[in-house]
């Protein structure tokens, strides 16, 4: 990915090439996680027991992660609106 | 390198009949999906992935032999991820001053997303298998899978956390900002993006094309930058 990311900001030849072909894949790419997806219903009864800490776990990062950065911002930027 | 084409053949032609159950479910979700008006919480991996495991669970079909089945969708999740830098090269052009706000945000803000987990999962006392299945969980699914594989964590389980920690950031996101009067919406959508990744960028889409782009930056930078800390930071402490 890195490799691509790199050509492509010098290539805008490629950039066209491929962009049609890579937007389709990724409007689709959900599809792609079905197969894994799935197998949420199928771990094993060890893992399920651990599914309410995990999903706390989540809850509680997740906003805490959004703060931290709303406040980096703010802090560099100021509320203006630029 | 001929062992891993070998591998890749494998997977392909692994493929078989089931795979439609993934295709018919994928369009039951995306056609609810639409009728919710794009709705997160009716998200087409929301819908599908219940509907196939009931039905895996009825015809008694063990979940091994349909995830080899989707061998070729499994092997395409590869280029997928290759091609997420498509829309990454697009909007890195965009921009040039706001680069150290960018990098300073998206590098602090995955960082802690990744640590903050950690840290809570340890004291909630996860299993470490729950944990490595866990740590990925704010970075775009092609990229979380490739994370978690390498820590020896559970591909299902980091699937659905990705989407669960998708959810949870676009509904706290909208009150967060209010609350700390952060109205730019560039900022915002880079926000999206390093929490929420595709689920934020999808949503920092419907607010301004702006605010997308920003998103798309937020999401691609971070998924880089985690797996190149995460894997190293995970192997040398362990469990």
């Amino acid at each position: 990915m890195l490799l691509l990311l790199v050509v492509l900001i010098f290539s805008s030849q490629l950039n066209d090439l491929i962009q049609p072909t890579s937007s389709h894949l990724i409007q689709n790419l959900s599809l792609l996680f079905i197969p894994a997806c799935v197998g949420a219903f199928f771990l094993s009864e060890q893992i399920n027991l651990q599914l309410p800490k995990l999903l706390l776990a989540v809850i509680v990062s997740t906003p805490l992660t959004m703060i931290l950065m709303t406040l980096l911002i703010t802090s560099i930027k100021g509320n203006k609106d630029v | 390198m001929s062992e891993l084409i070998m591998h890749q053949w494998q997977q392909i032609t692994e493929s078989s009949w089931l795979i439609f159950f993934s295709i018919l479910g994928f369009s039951v979700g995306v056609f609810v999906y639409r009728r919710c008006g794009n709705h997160p919480l009716s998200h087409p991996l929301v819908i599908s992935t219940p509907l196939i495991g009931l039905t895996l669970y009825l015809l008694d079909i063990d979940y091994g032999v349909y995830y080899s089945a989707n061998g070729i969708l499994n092997w395409l999740l590869g280029a997928a991820t290759v091609a997420l830098a498509v829309p990454l090269s697009q909007q890195l052009k965009t921009l040039s001053v706001l680069w150290p706000t960018i990098l300073l945000t998206v590098l602090s803000g995955g960082f802690f997303a990744a640590v903050s987990v950690l840290v809570i999962g340890s004291w909630l006392i996860l299993e470490p298998i729950a944990i490595f299945s866990l740590v990925a969980k704010s970075v775009t699914t092609p990229i979380a899978i490739i994370i978690t594989e390498q820590l020896g964590g559970l591909i299902a389980l980091i699937t659905f956390l990705v989407l669960f920690t998708g959810i949870v950031g676009i509904v706290v996101a909208e009150p967060i900002f209010k609350f700390f009067s952060l109205h730019d919406e560039r900022w915002q959508g880079l926000i999206l993006g390093v929490t929420a990744h595709a689920i934020g960028t999808l949503k920092a889409f419907e607010k301004s094309p702006r605010c997308g782009a920003f998103s798309t930056i937020g999401m691609g930078l971070n998924g880089i930058w985690t797996a190149l800390f995460l894997i190293p930071l995970m192997q040398s402490f362990g469990p």
